[in-house]
Parts: C-alpha cells; structure tokens; sequence
C-alpha cells in the first residue's frame, strides 16, 4: 500500500503541479491582453451547457467522481499493519526490530515443518499472531497444539514483542472445521 | 523504515486523505444539485452554475491572487513529487577527523562495505546490507537476512558487538544504530 500511494502522489502531484502553472500561465497570457491558447475553456463552457445538474450524464460522472473519492478514502483511512515489528533485544543505542512480512513467512514455513500441516498461513500485527493451517487427514487438536507451540518458539528466537495472542486456525485440507 | 520514510507516508496519507475528501465532496455536491437537495438548480446547465461561482465584479487585483496561489499550488506539488523520488539523501563522505590541517573524510560506501563484509561473515546470516545516513535517526541502518537455523539472540549480539568498529571509524562517542531482521529461506546445498 505504500507503493501504491507513492506511485498515486507522484500521479496526483504532477497533475496538480501542471493545474497549478497551466492557471498562471493563462492568468498571465489573459493579463497582457491576449486569449487563452493552451486550455480550451469556450469549448469545455460550451459542452458543460449542453448538460443540466439533473441530467443522467452528469448524474453518472457526479457519481463515478464520488465513487473515486470514497474509495481514495477508504484506502487512506484503513488500519495498516507495520511495517517492522518491535523486538525485546536490549542492546543500548542499538533498535532491533524484525520485517513484519519475513516474519509471517518464516513462521508459515516453521508451522509447515509439523507433521499433518499440508499448507500454512500467518498474519502478524503488533498484538497478535493468526496462523491458518491445513491438515491433511483431519485434526484432532494435537496438531493445533503442535504448530502453536513452535510459532511460540519462533517468534521467542526473535524476542517479538508485545505478541500477547497466538492463534491457529486448522481445516481439514479443503473446507473449514 | 527510516524516520524520513515514516514521515513522507505519513504525509502521503494525510495529503491523499484530503484530496480524497475534496473528490468525495465534490462528487457529493453534484448528486445533491441534480436531485434538487440544493435548491432548485436541477435543470440549470453545469455551465451556469459555474459561472455563479464568478463574482460579478472581481477586484482587480484577484487575478494575481490567483496565479500566486496557482504557482505556490505547482512549486508545493512538485516539491510533494520530488520528495517521492528521493527518499534517503545519504552522505557521499564522512568527516573522521579533522585537526589544524584539514579533515580526513571517508567515503560513505567505502565505510558500508566495510561493515557490510563484518556482517555477512556472522554464523547464520545469509546476507546483509548496511545504509550510513545523515537524516535518519541512527547514523547506522543496518537490514540482516537471518536464515531459519541461525541463533537470532547470538547473532543480534554478534552484530552489536561488530558496530564499535564503525563507531571508531566515524569517530562517534553517541553511536545509534538500527538493525532490521528479515528472515529468510535457508539455500539448500546439494
């Protein structure tokens, strides 16, 4: 998401930047006298007459503009997890934390190393720790146990902290429990 | 993440927010003229309406107004680009020492390599890149790929105990370093 809003401000950026000089260079053309050259503005007057407020093309671009800008919205306010995450190392002057997407691949693989788990998924955020697996053959709790009990030694190697919840979800490959 | 790249998606995030206020407001104002919830513009052309906005009788100094307005609009937006562009200006040399007949200056990426080689000697460590910087809150940002067999506790003090070394040669007493663990697959060997 951070790429894609660096890729959007550079976008959003540039676009403001040549609204901004197209503005004084016309205010600037129309100041000594002379008409405007670079924006079309009789043309856009004159098609923006042919349209009423209540009209279904306005109505539909009204629509797709409020549409761009509630998701614009939706994608800026929603919660993201880290980046890194915080480690207990007590090192002075020296901050360790670990790469929060390395993590969950590293506790995946970890989780995938116990017997019955076919296939594993962890997502990690500050608090808390949510690892899905697929056991082939069925679960009977113990291979739940198992897998939790080495996420919990993985993430003691890297000291992450606060973890206070470590979940782990099982299916039966293919369909939910 | 450096502080600096902390700030810019912070800032990132606000700014599109706001545009996306603006668009989302826009949009809304739209809708409520054609269904009639602002008066009775509904059958107005877009055209007129827009030419409402205009005052009728516009000082003269507006225009100028709005070309400044227009220009520091455009120098801020490009600035906001720019900034997209180039995230870390990192130092080309550090001063080591200087005395009555000069200074002795390293360069930057002489002193990461250096520390780079340290590094990725460690037991268990697959690869390591270490970034020297001026801005960021640590004069050292160091990224280590651990692979899944190392001992993350010997190897985390390992790498602290190496850093002295870069402390000595950039000559700093208040030395602060961060190291970002990225865990990686272990190569197979065949």
């Amino acid at each position: 998401m951070r790429t894609f809003n660096r890729l959007l401000a550079a976008l959003l950026g540039l676009a403001l930047a040549v609204t901004g000089l197209l503005i004084c260079l016309e205010i600037g053309t129309a100041l000594v006298g002379r008409s405007p050259s670079l924006v079309p503005y009789d043309r856009w007057m004159e098609s923006a007459g042919l349209f009423s407020w209540s009209a279904s093309e306005t109505m539909w671009v009204s629509s797709g503009i409020l549409a761009a800008g509630l998701t614009l919205l939706a994608i800026q306010l929603a919660p993201r997890r880290p980046r890194n995450l915080n480690t207990s190392f007590a090192i002075p002057k020296i901050e360790v934390v670990v790469d929060r997407v390395s993590l969950e691949q590293s506790l995946s693989r970890a989780a995938l190393g116990v017997e019955g788990v076919v296939e594993a998924t962890s997502r990690a955020n500050k608090r808390r720790i949510r690892t899905t697996i697929d056991v082939a053959g069925g679960e009977n709790g113990e291979v739940s146990e198992q897998v939790r009990r080495v996420l919990t030694t993985r993430l003691a190697d890297f000291q992450v902290s606060p973890v206070r919840e470590i979940s782990v979800t099982a299916r039966t490959k293919g369909r939910a429990r | 993440m450096s502080r600096l790249e902390s700030k810019l998606d912070q800032t990132n995030r606000f700014l599109l927010t706001v545009i996306g206020l603006i668009v989302s407001a826009a949009g809304t104002a739209g809708l409520a003229l054609g269904t009639g919830l602002l008066g009775d513009s509904m059958d107005q052309s877009v055209s007129d309406t827009l030419l409402t906005l205009y005052p009728p009788a516009a000082p003269a100094w507006a225009p100028a107004v709005v070309a400044a307005s227009a220009l520091l609009l455009a120098y801020l937006a490009l600035r906001w680009v720019a900034a997209q562009l180039r995230l870390e200006p990192m130092s080309h040399s550090v001063e080591v020492e200087r005395d009555k007949l000069g200074a002795t200056r390293v360069r930057s990426s002489a002193l990461e390599h250096s520390i780079t080689a340290d590094l990725k000697h460690l037991p268990g460590t697959s690869d390591a890149r270490v970034r020297l910087s001026e801005v960021a809150k640590q004069d050292l940002q160091i990224r280590l790929e651990l692979t899944e067999d190392s001992d993350v506790a010997e190897l985390v003090a390992l790498t602290a105990s190496a850093l002295p070394k870069a402390a000595r040669i950039l000559g700093k007493q208040d030395f602060e370093a961060s190291v970002r663990l990225v865990a990686v697959r272990a190569k197979r060997v065949n």
